[in-house]
Formats: C-alpha cells, structure tokens, sequence
C-alpha cells in the first residue's frame, strides 16, 4: 500500500507542480494487487458439537492475494506472490476460486479463466458476464484511488458490492466483475462472505505481451461447467450449492 | 507532462466508443447524445472525464464513456426514456442532470462546467454519554435498550445512540470522528441495498453495537503501534438459537419376552442444554450411540482436542467399556440393561467459558453359555480341549465426568476435566471341561465354579492449560494427568478335575478356597511442552515430563480349616505385592510444514526406575531402564486430495503388575499361571506408510495403508504342558515378534449404471514366538481377505448393497511343523432398503456366514442372518413411526470367533440373541418453531 502511496503521490506531486488540477493522470495501465477474503466459519450451518470443533480446525478468516496486470483493454487476474494469512483444512474446506487465473478482453467481450475445481482444471472460454450495476453516491477511498460504489445482483440471486474508480481508464476488475466505467478496485459479497480489495496499484507499464492466456485445463465454458459440476455435486446439498456459485462467480 | 497526458488519451481515443457495455443491437429509435465538459473557473476542457447515462427509477448504469482530448463525448444508441447524466472527474464535484430521450434525433447537450469540491470542515460535535458500559477500550451499547419500530434498519439504531450521528448519505459520525468501518460480527458491513436484496440485516437482529478505535491494519500486522486509529463500529448479532426442546419416546415389544423402551430429551435455552435418557431393553442396545449422542448427551467430538500446530486431534472422552460409538453391547451374551442418563451444558462470558456434566446410571444383566474348542501344538503331539462355560455376570454402575473450559484471552486457556465411576459387579460362572489326547483318549475332566463379588472405583483428573506466546508458533503447554483405580474382590472357587489314563481315572484333584483381592493404581503425569518456532514453516517441539505410577495388589487365597471356614491362608497362591515406576522423559522435534510436505523427525529420552516390593517376604529390587523414543515421519501432498506419508516411531510399553507379581494362579487349575518379577520392558518398532487419492468430481478412491511392525523383549509366554493336560504359563520376553498388516482398496461410482463399486483386500501377517515345554516356537499365522462392495441408490425410491468377502487363514508353528491349519470363510452382506408409497418402508439385510469344516473343526458353522423390518411414518414431518421387525428370521445367530495364537488354536461360540419379532412405535416431538434434532 506504502509503494502504491508513493508513486501515485509522486506523480501527482508532478502533476501538480506542472500546473492545474485538469491535468490528473488517468492510469491506463498497471499491476493491481487484491487481498480476496472469505470468512470461512460462514460456511459451517449449525452451532451443534460437530461445528463447533470444525470452527476451531479452521481459521476464522483466510485470505489470498491476487495480481492483476492491466491494459487500456485487457485485464490478468492470478494468483499474486503475496502469502495469504489463515488456515483451511480437509478436502471439504477446499476453497474454490483461490488458484483462478482470469484473462480479460475487454475490448472484444471474451474472457479466458483456469479455474481448478478439486483434482480437475477447467479453462473456461466466453463473453463477459453482463451486469448491471446500480450507481450509488457512497464514496471510499481504496489504495489511494476514490472510489464510488454500485450495486448488483449476478447469477440471479447474489448480492454485490462494488467500488470503481474513475482515476483508472481499464473497466476491469477483479474475476469477472467488470462493466463499471472505471476499475473495480473493490468488491464485496456479503451474504457470501468474501470481499476482494485492492491493497496496491502500481503505475508500472504493460506490454500487451505480459498478459498471457492462460492454457492449462479442460475446454469448456460457463453453461457446460455449471451442467458438468451440478451433475457431481448433486449428492451434496447446500455444500454443493455454495461451491457451486463459487467456482461459477 | 501534460503532454504525455494527451498521448495517452489520445493512444486510447478510438476506444472510447466501444467501452459502453450490454450494449444491445442498434434499433431505429435511438438516439445519440453528445456533449463537452469542462473546468468552470479556467473553461479548460476536461478530457478523460467520466460520463454514465444512469436509468433515472434505479440508478442503473445504462452506458458510459469518457472525453476525449478536446473534452467531447458522444453516447450512441440511447432507447426512449428518464434518464440521469453523471459526469464525474477527480478532485471535481459530480455533475448530475435529468435528461428525457423522446425520439432518434441526435441530442447535443449544452456545455458541461465541473466544479472543484470545496473542503467543508464539519462541526465536531460531542454529546455526552449516557449509561453506556466501556469494556475495556470498547464502548457497548446493549441494543435492546434502545427502542426502534419494528423492521427499523441498523442504520435507524445507530442513530439512537448517544454521540452517534447517521447523515443522509448514510455516513457515520461518532464521538466527532468519521466511522471508517462497520463490522458485523467481525466481517465488514456493507449495507444492503433493499431495492436488490431481501434479507436485511434489522435492528432488531443486533445484540451490541460495540463502539472502538481500531489500530490501523499495518499495527495489527507488524504489531508496531503507528498510533493510527480509526472508529469503529462492530455490531454483535443475537445468537439466531431459540429456547425450546426435542425429544423421542420409543416403545417395542417382542415375542420371546423381547422388548426395548426408550425415552430421550433435550431442552435448550440459547447456549444451555439440558439433557436426558432413559433405556429399559433386552435387544443389545446399551446406551446411546454418537448420533444420539449429540443430540441427548455428550457428543464426542466434545472429548475431541485439536492441536493447531501438528493438525491432529486427539479423543479425550474416557473409556468405558459399555460405551461404543453404536450404542450396542458387543461382549458375549444376552444382556439385559436398565440405564440412564442426564446431561447439561453452557457457555457464557461471550463463549469464552464452558462447562459440561455428566451422570449415567446403569443396571447390566448378562447370560452366556459358550463353548470353546481348542487345539493345543506340542513339540511331539497336541491336546483338543472342549470347554462349555456358563455365567451370569449382574453389574451397577454410576458414573460422572464433566469438563470446564476458559479462554482467559486469545493467547491462553485452560481446560480441566474430570470424571468418576463405581461399579458393583456380581458374577458367577461354571465350566465344564475335558482334554483329549492326540488319539482321542480322555485326559482329564474339569467341573469348576467360581463366584465373585467385586467392586470397582475410578477417579480420574486431566488439567491443560495453553498458552500462545506474543511470536507467531510460539507456543507452551502444561497438562497434569491423574488416574486412580482401587478394584477389590471376594470369591469363592471350587474345582474337581479326573486325570484319566488310557480312559481310566488315576487320580483328582480338588480345590475349594476362598479369594480375596485387592489392587490399587495411582498415577500422576505433568507434561510441560515448549513450541519454538524456527521459521514460518518449521518448529522445534521440546517436551518434559514426570510420571509416577504406583500399583500395589494384595491377593489372598484360603483354604477350609477343620471348622469349615476359609481361615487358613494358601500361601502358593497368596501375595501383597507394590510395583511403582517412575519415569523422567525429556524430548525434542523437529517438524516442518509447508503446503506440499510435513516431515518430523526427533526422540525423546526416558529414565525409568522400577521399585518392585514383596510385602510378606519384605524382599525387593530396583532396577533402571533407558528408552528412546525416536520418530519420524515425511508426507507429502501432491494436491488436498492425494496424499503420502510415511511413519516411524519406537515406544516402550511396561510390563503390567499382574505379569510381574510372584504369585501363581490357579483361577483355572489346569491353566496356571505364575508372575515373573524380571520383565524387562518391551520395546516395538513401528513403520507406516499410507496413500490416498481421491477424486472428488468422479467420486474414485484409492486408499492404501500398510504397516509393519517388530518388537524387542517382547512380552510372550513360556508355557509347559505336562503329560495331565496341565499348562502352567508365565510371561517372559522374546525377540523376534513381528507383524504386518496391509489394507488396499478401490472404489468408483459408474456413471452410466449410477453404481458405486469397491474392491479391497486386506491381509495380517504374523510370527509370534514363545516357549513350549522349554523349545523355542514361532507361529506364523496369516490370514488374507478379499471383497468387493456394490451400492445403488435411488432417492425416496430404493438403496440397495451386497458385500461379499472370502477369508484365507493359514498357520504353522516351528515346534511341530507337521501341524498345518488353513481354512477359507466367507460372508456375504446384502442389505436392502425400498421406500413404498404411503409413507411405507421396508428394510431387509442379512449375513451369510460360510465357515467349513477344518482339520481342527469337525462341522460346518455355515449360517444365515436374516433381519427385515416393515414400518410406516405418519404425521407431519414423519414424527411417528410404527414398525414390525423380524430379527434372525431363520434363527440361525449363533455367536462365533476363531483365534489362533501361537501354538493355540480356537474356535468359541457364544449366545447371542436369536429369533424374535418386536413390534415398535417411535415418536420423535419437537417444540413447535425450534429446530428440530441434528440428523447426521
């Protein structure tokens, strides 16, 4: 946060220092790091014996870091080198959505995301998810950027929080959430328990050449990974359910 | 620079078109808006400033765009409508205005001036508080007692209290200061959007608004105070647990003077539970199994432990041996049980202290009759022996445990458990026994009954207290353990055996004493245990710990006098005997645990000293071991799915009192045993490996397990057996003893037959050596095993399984090898469920038993175990259950086990329960509107 404070004071220190206030810089390209957070315990229903002791195998909050390198038109969201803090334990605490790698074009409405779904690596191909955001008058301030909140319903029912800025020309955002007229630097699915935060924006060049595809994984795309997955889990009751929407998001 | 700037826009100027998104297909009738915006006191064009075309009834984004260098924007593709104009630049106020599209025609709009914001100080202001209660840094605010309207929103509480300001943007002023974040129980509170979400957080919903300043998440990290603070609001929710109460009467009865009555309760009250059972049956079921457990009792994973630096658990529940996880008897007999038990529960203090108790009482009436066949190897020949046994065993049993916990903070707690028991047990058992030569010719005959009376005491104590030091891994612990047991009995035995030669009676012998025992047990343990963490991912683990462990067993035997009464101690069979270890234990590991490995690698060390005391002969030794306890252990995870690991580890294990004591035995006249003072403690060695690899999304298993194992000084027994048919035994050690045990399995759904099917084998592989009149023997007896599994199952329609499995058991020993015993069994398991209409159900399963005749075992033991049950549910939530259910259908139970063991072969049928019918009705009640009992 301290390096993304820096930069971006520095050149708006220059910026200032050339003249007037007109004269912000729109970034355009850049790394983003995002902090992704879920609160595990939100996933164990009840409060009988059994939970309780799986509450205490479980950090309550776990979370990972993500890079994001962006362009004018073309986001790469992946796994960051930032160690993430808490623990999960067993199979049935894998989390899914902590090794996804998110290609985005935003340019020709295509995106390209590995996501791994237990011992299988999906490579999903399709059009950007169409959301349609709620404008809200709340501000926050997220790695040094203002941000401005909209709200939205995806996949029918979940509720999401977003948070933008106009300072960043790309209109990505972290996984699939795009669509806001500047960069999602925040998002938060409360009824869900996970948020994902910017902590760093570097005002670093991209060649487009950095952004690379990724390639790993079985072909398919979200209407045939939503089939291929509910076919799996359709033993599994609400567990399933909520993996589902995850891996899905 | 401001040039650079104009490259860079213009660089992505041609975009600015193609950035509107959902943009649907271009229709006739709409239109095109376009504009320019600019600074309103130096009339400078503002490029790259934001432009959104907001759906004027909801705010939602229609399209966007930005300015290009000139601070022109053109919006295409418009429908007819309200809309809103945002145009929004950094540092600028928002520039919003209504804007109406009626028809195509393209609309220029006039020019857009955006304003600098101006900074606006607002008025600190501080009201004074209230009866507010300040727990340590933190204000709290008890919700409750400040009242909101019915479906009130958080935000129109927060409003209610004292010093908290909510302004129209829904901006939070407290104590003067801006709220920087909201916090639900911990997570952060968004606000929910009503016009998109349903489920509201309400102000009704809130325990405590708790009011705090929050070191900044740079301090929390690095644990150096920058002295930034930020107010904070966290808002506790209510426990979402209602009061009420479950529970479920069930009632059977049988033919064959069959039945099983139970009743079962729990009445909660938030955190508190109290609970209840009461079983009055004779179909084996003793208590309650674990799911009950959870329900009506204490459940066991209230006794598991889980310890975050190595990941594994540990079960602390204290052993009982009518307790099982089943609920069900599983010792020899039909046995006849009137129990009960209450439980309670809490938490309080924010959960941060617990308490649970226990009292169980338990009335267990057991009959048996059992025949044993076993074959003796010699060097030169063997002996058969038939033996019937029959006994009534009557016991009463209280018992008591409870635990207390408390989480003093985050860093340390403390655990205190402790339980107790008495038991009063009565048993009488007659045997009737004869021993064959190897030609059949009858070698003696045995007629014996022994009665006791005997009483059972335990007091047992565990304390643990942790502690989590400042630096992360740093951890001490320290666990006190005491264990107290005191069994004393009295009883009578009487024995008459005929030595037969070539058929003839040559002589008997008679026995008729009176017993009297008595034996004592203490320990105490205190373990301190220090985690000093080496880097993120390894640990160094140092251990010390002290134990005393006393026994002490006085065991008298008497024979009749002249007057008839058991005065005249049998000093052969009598002794008063003290055995106390003491042992200092030092230890030190090493582990490292990183995503993908987990290895360890240390050894403790430890100085035993052995006091051993003969009280009437005042003679005594004391003798010194060392022992090392060396382990190591290295796994691997190649994904959460798919793991190795493989394990060593050496530990010793002490020679009981009743092998040390010096006294002989004569419980059983033909087989007497003598305790041998000079056991020297054993020593095994353990390796282990296991394998397992599962794919979730095509539900396939393979696990893998295999372990080997050797021990030195073993503890076995020298056994002599004389030319009567008489075996006197005594436990010695013996090296050469290994084992290996090996389990393999492989499962798989089948997609397409929607089956899942499972093969496995599992094989035990095992030399025993120990010494038969004065000749060194080793047994190797192995046995292999192969089955496979099919299920299928049909919600709401039919689950049906069949297991079939083939046993091979072959054994030999060295001291006469022409003596060879192999035999297959096999089972069969089919198991059936069918859901009817009309709530009707039927259950079916059975267990084929095919056990041929051996060399050893002279008839077939093949039969068939056939259990069905017709039921139907009625009521709401099918809360009554009536059911009618055969058991042993065919009346073929019979209870059986074969065992062989060393240079001893055994074949033991048992009573078990056979046919009857019993007629059931359960109803499970619940309070209406509380949640109903956890059905795992």
């Amino acid at each position: 946060m301290k390096i993304a404070h820096i930069s971006l004071l520095l050149i708006l220190a220059a910026t200032i220092l050339q003249g007037r206030a007109q004269n912000t810089i729109f970034l355009s390209q850049g790394k983003i790091e995002f902090e992704r957070r879920v609160n595990q315990w939100s996933q164990i229903e009840g409060d009988g014996d059994w939970d309780e002791l799986r509450k205490k195998t479980l950090s309550q909050f776990k979370t990972t870091y993500f890079d994001m390198l962006f362009t004018r038109n073309k986001t790469l969201y992946k796994p960051g080198s930032r160690e993430g803090t808490g623990n999960s334990m067993g199979w049935f605490s894998e989390q899914p959505g902590q090794e996804n790698i998110v290609y985005t074009d935003l340019e020709n409405d295509k995106s390209t995301s590995q996501k791994k779904v237990f011992e299988e690596t999906f490579l999903i191909t399709d059009s950007l998810r169409k959301i349609r955001w709620k404008l809200t008058d709340e501000t926050r301030v997220i790695a040094g950027f203002n941000c401005r909140r909209a709200n939205a319903i995806i996949m029918d029912s979940l509720y999401v929080v977003a948070f933008y800025t106009d300072e960043i020309l790309t209109t990505g955002g972290p996984e699939s959430f795009t669509g806001l007229p500047g960069m999602i630097l925040g998002v938060a699915m409360p009824h869900q328990h996970v948020t994902w935060f910017a902590t760093k924006v570097e005002a670093v060049s991209v060649a487009d050449t950095q952004l690379m595809l990724p390639q790993k994984g079985k072909k398919t795309d979200n209407a045939k990974l939503k089939e291929t997955l509910t076919a799996a889990f359709k033993d599994w009751g609400k567990y399933a359910q909520r993996f589902l929407q995850a891996t899905l998001l | 620079m401001r040039l650079l700037i104009a490259m860079i826009v213009a660089i992505f100027l041609p975009y600015h078109y193609a950035i509107s998104q959902s943009a649907p297909p271009p229709q006739p009738s709409r239109a095109l808006v376009k504009g320019t915006v600019s600074d309103s006191t130096e009339k400078k064009n503002l490029s790259g400033s934001s432009v959104l075309i907001l759906q004027k009834s909801d705010s939602i984004i229609v399209k966007h765009t930005r300015t290009d260098k000139a601070g022109n924007f053109q919006i295409k593709d418009i429908p007819p409508g309200h809309y809103l104009l945002l145009v929004t630049y950094p540092s600028y106020a928002d520039y919003v205005d209504e804007l109406e599209i009626k028809d195509s025609l393209p609309h220029t709009l006039p020019p857009i001036s955006l304003m600098l914001k101006s900074k606006l100080l607002e008025a600190v202001v501080v009201s004074g508080n209230k009866a507010i209660r300040m727990k340590g840094d933190t204000l709290e605010f008890k919700a409750d007692s400040f009242h909101t309207q019915a479906g009130a929103t958080v935000e129109d509480l927060l409003k209610k209290l004292p010093g908290i300001q909510v302004d129209s943007k829904g901006q939070i002023t407290a104590q003067g200061q801006t709220v920087k974040k909201v916090l639900v129980d911990g997570e952060e509170f968004f606000g929910d959007d009503p016009t998109l979400v349903t489920q509201n957080l309400r102000a009704d919903m809130v325990d405590k608004v708790q009011l705090y300043d929050k070191k900044s998440e740079q301090a929390t990290f690095t644990g150096i105070d920058d002295g930034q603070r930020d107010k904070t609001i966290n808002l506790k929710l209510k426990d979402n647990k209602k009061n009420g109460y479950f529970g479920k009467l069930s009632a059977g009865q049988g033919t064959e003077g069959f039945y099983d009555y139970q009743a079962m309760f729990n009445y909660f009250r938030r955190k508190e539970k109290i609970a209840g059972y009461g079983i009055i049956s004779n179909t084996g079921k003793t208590g309650l199994n674990w799911q009950e457990r959870d329900n009506y009792g204490q459940s066991f994973a209230g006794n598991l432990d889980y310890d975050e630096t190595s990941g594994y658990f540990t079960y602390n529940g204290l052993s009982n041996d009518f307790e099982s996880w089943d609920g069900k008897y599983s010792g020899q007999g039909v046995p006849t049980v009137k129990t009960g038990g209450l439980h309670y529960n809490n938490k309080w203090d924010d959960d941060r202290q617990s308490v649970n108790g226990n009292y169980k009482v338990m009335q267990l009436d057991v009959n048996n009759i059992s025949t044993t066949n076993s074959k003796n190897i010699l060097p030169d020949s063997f002996y058969f022996n038939n033996q019937t046994q029959k006994s009534f065993d009557h016991i009463l049993r209280h018992s008591m445990d409870g635990n207390y916990e408390i989480k003093f903070d985050s860093t340390s707690t403390l655990k205190l458990a402790a339980n107790g028991g008495m038991d009063h047990k009565t048993t009488y058992s007659n045997f009737v026994s004869e021993s064959l030569a190897s030609d059949s010719s009858l070698v003696n005959r045995n007629t014996r009954n022994i009665s006791t009376i005997g009483d059972n005491r335990v007091v047992n104590s565990d304390l643990l207290w942790r502690k989590k030091m400042a630096k992360k891994g740093r951890t001490l612990s320290l666990n006190i353990r005491e264990n107290y047991t005191s069994n004393a009995s009295t009883g009578v035995l009487g024995s008459a055996i005929g030595f037969y030669d070539q058929g003839m009676l040559t002589r008997d012998s008679i026995v008729d004493q009176h017993k009297d025992f008595h034996t004592e047990n203490m320990l105490l343990d205190t373990k301190l245990s220090y985690t000093e963490p080496l880097s993120k991912v390894s640990y160094l683990i140092a251990t010390y710990s002290l134990s005393v462990n006393n026994s002490h067993s006085n065991r008298n035997s008497y024979n009749k006098d002249a007057g008839g009464k058991y005065t005249s101690l049998d000093s052969l069979y009598s002794n008063d005997y003290q055995f106390n270890v003491l042992t200092n234990t030092g230890g030190l590991n090493y582990s490292l645990i990183t995503k993908k490995w987990r290895v360890t690698a240390g050894s403790g060390i430890g100085f035993t000293r052995f006091d051993q005391r003969d009280v009437h002969a005042d003679t005594g030794i004391q003798r010194r071991f060392v022992n090392w306890y060396p382990n190591a252990s290295i796994g691997y995870a190649f994904s959460a799915q798919k793991r190795l690991e493989f394990r060593y580890n050496g530990s010793m294990n002490q020679p009981n009192l009743n092998q040390l004591q010096p006294i002989r035995t004569n419980e059983d006249p033909l087989n007497i045993f003598i305790g041998n003072p000079g056991l020297k403690p054993e020593f095994r060695h353990r390796f282990n490996f296991n394998y397992n690899d599962w794919k979730i999304l095509t539900e396939r298993g393979i696990w893998m397990n295999v372990s080997y194992n050797f021990t030195q000084n073993a503890l076995s027994s020298a056994s002599n057996i004389d030319t009567s048919g008489k075996r006197t035994s005594q436990t010695i050690n013996v090296d050469g003893n290994h084992s290996m045990y090996a389990y393999m399995s492989y499962n798989i759904k089948m997609k397409k037959l929607g089956m899942y099917v499972g093969a496995y084998a599992n094989f035990n592989l095992n030399a025993n050596s120990s010494i038969i009149n004065y000749q060194k023997n080793t047994t190797n007896s192995n046995s292999y095993t192969f089955g496979f599994n099919l299920y299928k199952t049909k919600e709401k329609k039919f689950d049906v399984s069949l297991r079939p499995s083939a046993t091979y058991t072959d054994s030999r020993s060295s001291i006469n090898t022409q003596t060879i015993t192999k035999y297959w069994t096999y089972t069969i398991h089919p198991d059936l469920d069918i859901y009817l209409p009309l709530k009707f159900y039927i259950h079916a399963d059975a267990d084929v038993n095919l056990r041929p005749k051996t060399a050893v075992f002279a008839n077939n033991l093949n039969n068939t175990l056939l259990n069905a049950t017709l039921g139907k549910k009625f009521l709401k939530k099918d809360a009554l259950v009536i059911s009618v259910s055969g058991n042993d259908l065919l009346n073929q139970n019979i209870g059986f086990s074969r065992n062989t063991y060393s240079n001893f072969i055994s074949q033991n049928t048992f009573s078990t329960i056979k046919r009857y019918f019993i007629l059931t009705a359960v109803w499970n009640f619940t309070k209406a509107g509380t949640p109903a009992p956890n059905n795992r």
